[in-house]
Parts: C-alpha cells; structure tokens; sequence
C-alpha cells in the first residue's frame, strides 16, 4: 500500500507540476484578440496587457521611412465601424504589407496614441486555398 | 479521362464500403471467404485510388486547366518537380495523397499477415478502411478533385511561391507518411479490444508500423521547421504554431508510447494506458488534419476556412467515442497481473517519461486551441504565443533530458539505492564538471547550463552503455572491440537503436537551446562598400543587380564575409523576390552555416539608389539540430532493420502465441 501511495504522490507531483506551469504561463504570456472598435471601446479593461488587434491598413494611411525603419499607419475596423488606431512600428517592413490589407498589431495596451507596436504580422494575400471568386 | 478519375473516385468508396462491412460480417460469422474478399476489396480500393491520383497527376502534368485544381495550383511556367508538389499544395490533392498513402498502407499490412494474425485481420482491414472511407467520401461529396471550371483558364494561377522550394518537396509527404501510418498500429488495437486477444501480439505485429509513423512524423516536423529557418526568413525554425504544434502532439504521444510498450512486453502492464496512447496518438494525427483544414485556429499557414470542420470534428467524435466505449468494455479483461515494485526502477523512469511527453503534448494542445476555449467560457477571445509554450515545455524538456540519462542506470522492477549511488558517482560528475566548465567559460543561462550539463550526462551513460556491452561481448564471444560493437547491434537492434536515437536526440536539445538562448540579430542599413558587423563577423556590402524572368524577377545583394581575423570566408547573396503569378514577394535567405554556429543574412529592403537594409542573425549551433536529425535517422535504421535472426526469432514467438491462441 505505502508503495502504491509512493507512485501516487509522485505522479499527483508531476501533474501539479505541468498544471503549474500552464496556469501561470497563460496568465504571464496571454494576449488579448481585439478589432479595432473593440479595442477603441475598451476603457481600460485591457490595461496592463497585451493586446492583438486585427484591423485593415487605412488607404494613404502608410509612411515608411527606408532610412530609418520606421513605420506608421493608421488601421480602420475590417467590420466598418468608425474609428482608427494610428500605430508605430520599428522594424522591417514585412513582406505581404500594405494599404488596404488586413493586419494584425500586437503590443501593450496603450490609452495614448499612436499604439506601439511590437509586431505587425501580414496574412499571406494568396492562400493554399484560393478563395472562390477571388480575382487572380 | 477526367470522368476516369471521378469514376474510379466512387468505385473506391464503394469498395472501401463493402470492404468494412464483409470483413466485420465474416469474421463474426467465421466464414474465411466472406474474410478474403474483404482484404480483396481493401486492395481493388487501392488500386483504384492509385487510378485516381494517376488521373490528377497527368492533369498537373499536362496542364489540363479545365480542371479548377490544376488552374488554381499550376501553370504552364511551373518547373516539373514543382507541378508534381502541386498533388499536395491544395487541399482536395492533399486529401487524394492522404487516401492513396492509406490504401497503401492497408494493402501492405494485409499481404504481410496474409499468414499471420488472420484472427485480427478482418478488424484491422475494417478499422482503416473505415478510416480511408471517411476520406474518400470527403472527395466524393464534399471537395471533388475533378471539379471543371465553367470555362477553361488560359493559365494557372501557379503554385505559392512559398511552396516552391526543395524542403517544401519532402516536408508535406515525410509528414502524411506520418500522419498515415499511426492509422495501421490504431486499427491493430482497435482489432485487439473487438476480439478480446489483448496479449502483446497487437503490439509486436505493429511495432515496426509504430517506428515508421514515429520516424517519419519526427522527420516531417523536421523538414518542416528547415523549411521555416530557409524561407520564411526570421530567422527561427519554430514558431509554435498551431499546424506546427497539430504535427508535434502526435509525436509525442507517439514517443511516450514506444517507450511504455516496453513494459507491457517485458511486465504485461499498462496496458489500458497504451491503448490509451494509440487512441489518442490517431485522433491527434486527425486532429492535426482538422486544425490545418479548418482554419479554426488562424495560423501562419493560413489555410482560408474550407467547410471541412465539422466533418472532422463528427469524424473525431466518432473516433473517440468508439475507441473509448470499446475500452470501457474490455477494462476487465485489461487489468494488469503485476504492480510496479518500486519506485527506484527503470519501470517508474519510463512512467515518469510517458507522463512528462504526455504533459507536454497536453500543454501544446492546451496552448493552441486556448482561443477557442477561451472564447466558449468567457467570451473573449485570448491568445498565447510561443513564450507560452517555450515557458511551460522548456522545464518539461528538461526534465526528458535529465530521465534520459537516468532510464538506462536504473535496473528493472526494483533498483537498490547502494547500487545505483555506485552507476550514478561517474555520470553525474561528468555531468556535473561539463556544466561548471561551461558556467565558468561563460555560459551563464540557467537553462543552457542544465542543457549542457544533463546532456554530458547522457551520452557518458550512453556511452558507457555501449563500453561494457561491448567488453561484455568480447568476454563471451572473443573477437575485437569493434567486432563486439557490431555484434552489439545485431544482437540487440531495438535497445542499442533507441541509444542511438537519444544521441540525435541530445544534438537536437543543444542545437535548440544554444540557437534560442545565445542568438545574435541585428540590424544594418549601408550603402555600397560599407562594413557592418553581426555578431563576431565583418560583412561587407559590395553591390546588388535586378535579374528578371517570366517566372520572377529578383533584387540580389552581394556581401563579403570576413571573420573577426579580416579573413574573407564566403559570399553572400540576399534575395528578394516578386513572383508574378501570384504577385507575391518573397524574401531568399542567405546563410553559412558550421557547426559552431549559422550566419543568417535576409535582405530586408534596397533603395533606387543602392542603399540597402540586412537583417543579419548568428545561431549558435542551430547546426546540431539538423545533426541529431541525421543520427535520429541512423538509429531508427538500426532499431528497425529486419536482421535475419530477429525476424526468425519474431516468426517464431508468433507462433508459439498462435498456437496457445488457439488452444484457448
């Protein structure tokens, strides 16, 4: 019986372990999937975390400095609600960017504008999947 | 000839059919007949699936762009190898891959034990038929390959240039091959519990399906992730993401079940925990299909939402639910006549084992579908990225590494703590004195010092495993040391293989803890003939042209390397590229690679007036992981090698159970 016991406390320790490990790991590295009229609703619900929001690149929005690398934009709900996020980025410009495509930022929740952003991350215009319809 | 392939289509599905019903009829009815026709109609489905797919190819090939998959995957300007990547660049020719593999695989297990296990036969052929049947009807009814355009295209819309690229070649069939493969040793099972023979017959018969779906899901994952490090161009060759992660749940399971079937073979336990593990190894491999299929989970493969969800989800249900239910039903007849005897042994290492693979493929799956399940219960969308998942698996990884040294010092059923302080006193202080050295030569990451020192003390078990096999041998047989080393392996393929395995294994841990925690990025925008440096090498900027093709047109840059001693040691030439059909830019990674460690170079813009931005990166002994790729390969070739003598000895052993089966 001790023995059994011994097998028990050491598989229950392992288990508490990874379940440990997750709960604070979700609770540390969670982001917050918004659009950009959920994120400018917000009030301060998001404040002291990180938020991803997903919204279109506003037409005539973009200003890219080669030079410097440094990227601004303002992103416009892809629902058409009114409102923008202007947003900063320092980086490359990544591959698929560009006015009028969806986007997703992800940085701190900010109140004050712009909204910096620690990645911009492109979804690839063309899919495995080419979607029915879709001009080409 | 297009009918051809649609008519071949449903002629298979109708095979497939009669092939679960006659199997499950007969072998109720014990009617041998009934059974053979069965196995027939399994192969007439292959056959007929081979059909199909030929039909589909010679399409690709010739450019027939009435068909809407070959206008949405091809063009005419596609190079060959690439139209033949194209089978499963898309979806509906994926799945037509997926069914060609797994008819495959079922008419082989069948013709391998058209002898053998005639009593689990006609429930194996049932089980993947039933399997290949849900696929098939996929392709008959809800994403016909064959769908014509309502006018021809005058050209193809080609295949993503992302997908244009060697790795991209190898990686998705590597992974299907994988992916299928669990299907054989799950209908073994499936057929163990609806017969009632729980012995480890179901096991010994399929263990070499088991390596070759373990194998090829570990080689798929890597050729995936030496995909990403070529072509994505971030640098990394990881990213956690939720298709990355849909191939790596199985493996672990998989793992954590070549490694407890060990003990059901040598102590007949655990056996509801493996075939827990088969069970829930399969319905991950359809799990992973679901999740790349669905676009449940948004995902950088970005696979647009296709309306196959819920067909995998029913078919997942139904998966699960059946396989449980027959579980619950043979608990009884699945109690273990023996209990572990202590805690100190090799068979609490390889429970500690399972349970740490176990947790982290739980931790990978918890973290993926998190969105989803946060959005059920509290309605708001939430998110993790990869540090969620390098914060929870790096200690769990760790703490595989540190088992793995220990598993082989441990003696089975009962350990004394006399003896093992004796087999412990040299690894640990060789482990020990390698991670002090480390820390005093200046690495100072906790967990790279642990990676470090754990992984000295593997290989010296390892190592010395091999040593005294070997002087062992030499003492019984005579002969020379490398002699004895051979004999070693033939002897004992499977015990020295796995050993073999956990080297590559220890390679892959350094290569990706060093190359994630000692990593170099920086920045650089120059203008011709201007120096920067990354990390300890001198790069000089020389020049950049524009080439331009019907295919592509391309920015090259051109860069001297020179190492910290002024000593020019490569040429390198960044990309970017615009691929015309679709108008697409791509990034082309250049890289010089060694063993100490990668100089990644990706060209992130170029000015009219030659003034060009680099993005340069050294990964420190990122070189292993692609290593211990290499040796993981050797191990499973010596492990699963069919040496004459083992395969006489299987062949009898199977026997002998046959025959006790029958005096039953």
């Amino acid at each position: 019986m001790e023995r059994q016991f011994k097998f028990a406390a050491g598989i229950a320790v392992m288990l508490a372990t990874v379940g440990f490990l997750v709960w604070t790991a979700v609770d540390q590295t969670k982001m917050y999937m918004i659009t950009v009229s959920e994120f400018l609703g917000a009030g301060s619900a998001y404040a002291n975390s990180t938020v991803r929001i997903a919204g279109k690149v506003a037409p005539g929005s973009m200003k890219w400095d080669a030079e410097k690398r440094d990227l601004q934009f303002t992103i416009i709900d892809m629902g058409g609600q009114p409102g923008e996020v202007r947003v900063h980025y320092a980086g490359l410009l990544p591959d698929m960017f560009a006015e009028d495509r969806s986007v997703v930022v992800e940085g701190p929740y900010t109140d004050s504008s712009p909204f910096e952003a620690r990645a911009v991350l492109t979804s690839c215009p063309s899919k495995y999947q080419a979607k029915d319809g879709a001009a080409s | 000839m297009i009918e051809i392939g649609t008519f071949a289509l449903y002629l298979a599905l109708a095979t497939c059919l009669y092939a679960i019903v006659i199997s499950v009829y007969g072998a109720q009815r014990s009617q041998r007949a009934l059974v053979a026709s069965g196995e027939h109609a399994a192969y007439a489905t292959w056959g007929l699936v081979a059909i199909s797919v030929a039909v589909l190819v010679h399409a690709l090939l010739t450019n027939d762009f009435r068909l809407k998959y070959v206008a949405e995957y091809s063009s005419t300007t596609l190079p060959l190898r690439y139209k033949i990547t194209s089978l499963w660049g898309g979806m509906e020719g994926s799945l037509m891959f997926w069914a060609l593999l797994l008819t495959s695989f079922i008419a082989i297990a069948q013709f391998q034990n058209r002898r053998r296990n005639r009593a689990l036969m006609p429930y194996v052929t049932a089980t993947s038929c039933t399997v290949a049947a849900f696929f098939l009807s996929l392709l008959a009814f809800v994403t016909p390959p064959f769908a014509l355009l309502p006018y021809p295209a005058a050209e193809g819309t080609d295949l993503n240039p992302l997908l244009q690229n060697y790795w991209m070649q190898i990686h998705p069939p590597a992974l299907y091959l994988g992916y299928v493969s669990w299907t054989i040793p799950f209908g073994f099972a499936i057929a163990a519990l609806a017969t009632g023979r729980l012995d480890d017959l179901w096991i010994r018969t399929s263990r070499r399906w088991c390596l070759m779906a373990w194998f090829f899901l570990a080689l798929g994952n890597l050729f995936g992730a030496r995909w990403a490090y070529e072509v994505l161009g971030w640098g990394g060759y990881w990213a956690w993401d939720p298709v990355e992660n849909a191939a790596l749940m199985p493996w672990l399971t998989g793992t954590a079940y070549l490694h407890s079937v060990m003990i059901q073979e040598r102590k007949d336990m655990l056996k509801v925990w493996n075939m827990t593990l088969i069970i829930v190894t399969f319905a991950l491999t359809i799990f992973g299909t679901f999740l790349t299929r669905s676009g449940v989970i948004s995902s950088v493969h970005s696979f647009t939402q296709s309306g196959l969800g819920p067909f995998f989800m029913a078919f997942l249900c139904f998966v699960l639910v059946g396989s449980s239910a027959l579980l619950v039903w043979r608990l009884d007849s699945l109690r273990p006549r023996h209990k572990l005897d202590s805690l100190l042994s090799r068979e609490s290492a390889f429970l500690f084992n399972n349970l740490l693979l176990v947790g982290i493929a739980f931790s990978t799956l918890w973290g993926t579908i998190f969105p989803v399940l946060s959005e059920w219960v509290r309605g708001v969308k939430i998110t993790v990225g990869p540090p969620f998942f390098n914060r929870v698996n790096a200690p769990l990884a760790i703490g595989l590494l540190l088992l793995m040294g220990i598993g082989p010092l441990v003696a089975w059923r009962r350990a004394s703590v006399r003896h093992l302080l004796e087999t412990f006193l040299a690894p640990s202080a060789f482990g020990v004195a390698t991670g002090l050295i480390a820390f005093a030569l200046g690495m100072h990451s906790m967990s790279a010092v642990l990676v470090t020192s754990f992984s000295a003390f593997v290989l010296y078990t390892v190592t010395s495993e091999f040593h005294s096999g070997a002087r062992a041998r030499m003492a019984m047989v005579g002969g020379g040391y490398g002699e004895a080393l051979g004999g070693l392996l033939r002897k004992n393929q499977r015990r020295y293989g796995g050993y073999i395995i956990h080297v590559g294994v220890v390679c892959m841990f350094l290569g990706v803890t060093m190359s994630s925690v000692y990593r170099v990025e920086e920045l650089h925008t120059v203008n011709k003939g201007e120096e920067f440096s990354v990390g300890a090498y001198k790069l000089r900027y020389e020049d950049s042209r524009k080439l331009d093709d019907p295919h592509l047109s391309r920015l090259v840059a051109k860069l001297r390397v020179f190492d910290s001693a002024g000593t020019e040691i490569a040429v390198l030439e960044p990309e970017k590229r615009f691929y015309k059909r679709p108008e697409q830019p791509a990034t082309e990674v250049a890289m010089r690679s060694t063993m100490k460690d990668d100089l990644y170079v990706i060209l992130g813009s170029l000015d009219p007036d030659g003034k060009a931005t680099f993005q340069g990166y050294v990964n420190p002994l990122v070189w292993w992981l692609w290593f211990g790729g290499a040796v993981l390969v050797l191990g499973t070739a010596v492990a699963a090698f069919p040496a004459r003598r083992a395969v006489a000895r299987e062949l009898a052993r199977e026997t002998a159970a046959a025959l006790r089966g029958q005096e039953n």
